[in-house]
């Protein structure tokens, strides 16, 4: 078993980066490696919960987020800054993730065999 | 030998990118290396597409993976991201359709894995 982590830096709107890390993270699981994923920056939006794209004609995959916990993907992280620079807390979010601060994010990024940036 | 998987995440629009990943390809098949795959994911799957029809002074995107295949690089669309965007898979040229659950594995297996994007 390898460690695999999956970096979002992207906004939820952002073409379809965080459908695509969701795939990549949900995928790793599924062949029996120990992924985690990594919120920074404008990604932390995209575990917000009470989000309604349909209104604005985009599918809803805040739902396939939440599947994460079904599928037993458990390393689901983000980093504590950029929650605080959203005005976001630990309550806001869809589905339980660890926050990180910068030296452990590094300590994460560290225990990796693989990193990605989607 | 280190065994390699890379990853395209840009459109072919990306030329430097496109020239990036396949200098790098061709620096580790001359080193003796292994390249397990060239996987298209994100924006890279519309290097699969079949509508290219490139002015002769442009830089010829099709000819590159050509040489690549020609070598015997397994090159692999991501059936995944290619129906998400609607992209056609019926006729693929080099490309392998292949699913994540395929990279997954070969990712798992290979000593490095190279994003380029």
């Amino acid at each position: 078993m390898i460690n695999v982590l999956v970096i979002s830096q992207s906004s939820p709107f952002d073409d379809l980066n965080i459908r695509d890390a969701l795939d990549m993270t949900l995928i790793f699981a599924a062949v029996d490696q120990n992924v985690s994923w990594l919120f920074s920056g404008p990604a932390v939006l995209a575990l917000k919960k009470h989000q309604q794209p349909n209104s604005i004609g985009i599918k809803d995959f805040f739902k396939n987020i939440k599947t994460l916990e079904i599928y037993d993907v458990e390393n689901i992280y983000v980093c504590e800054k950029s929650l605080f620079d959203y005005g976001l807390n630990k309550h806001d979010l869809l589905i339980a993730a660890q926050t990180l601060n910068f030296s452990e994010q590094q300590t994460l990024i560290k225990n990796q065999k693989h990193v990605v940036n989607i | 030998m280190p065994r390699f998987v890379l990853s395209l995440h840009t459109p072919p629009s990306d030329h430097d990118t496109t020239q990036r990943l396949v200098s790098f390809a061709q620096a580790c098949l001359a080193q003796g290396h292994t390249i397990d795959a060239i996987f298209l994911y994100q924006q890279g799957i519309y290097h699969a597409s079949n509508n290219f029809d490139l002015p002769s002074d442009e830089l010829q995107i099709t000819d590159l993976w050509q040489q690549l295949a020609d070598q015997n690089i397994n090159l692999m669309l991501c059936v995944t991201a290619a129906e998400k965007r609607g992209l056609a898979i019926k006729n693929t040229s080099v490309f392998a359709v292949a699913g994540l659950a395929e990279f997954a594995m070969l990712a798992s297996d290979a000593d490095k894995w190279i994003q380029f994007k």
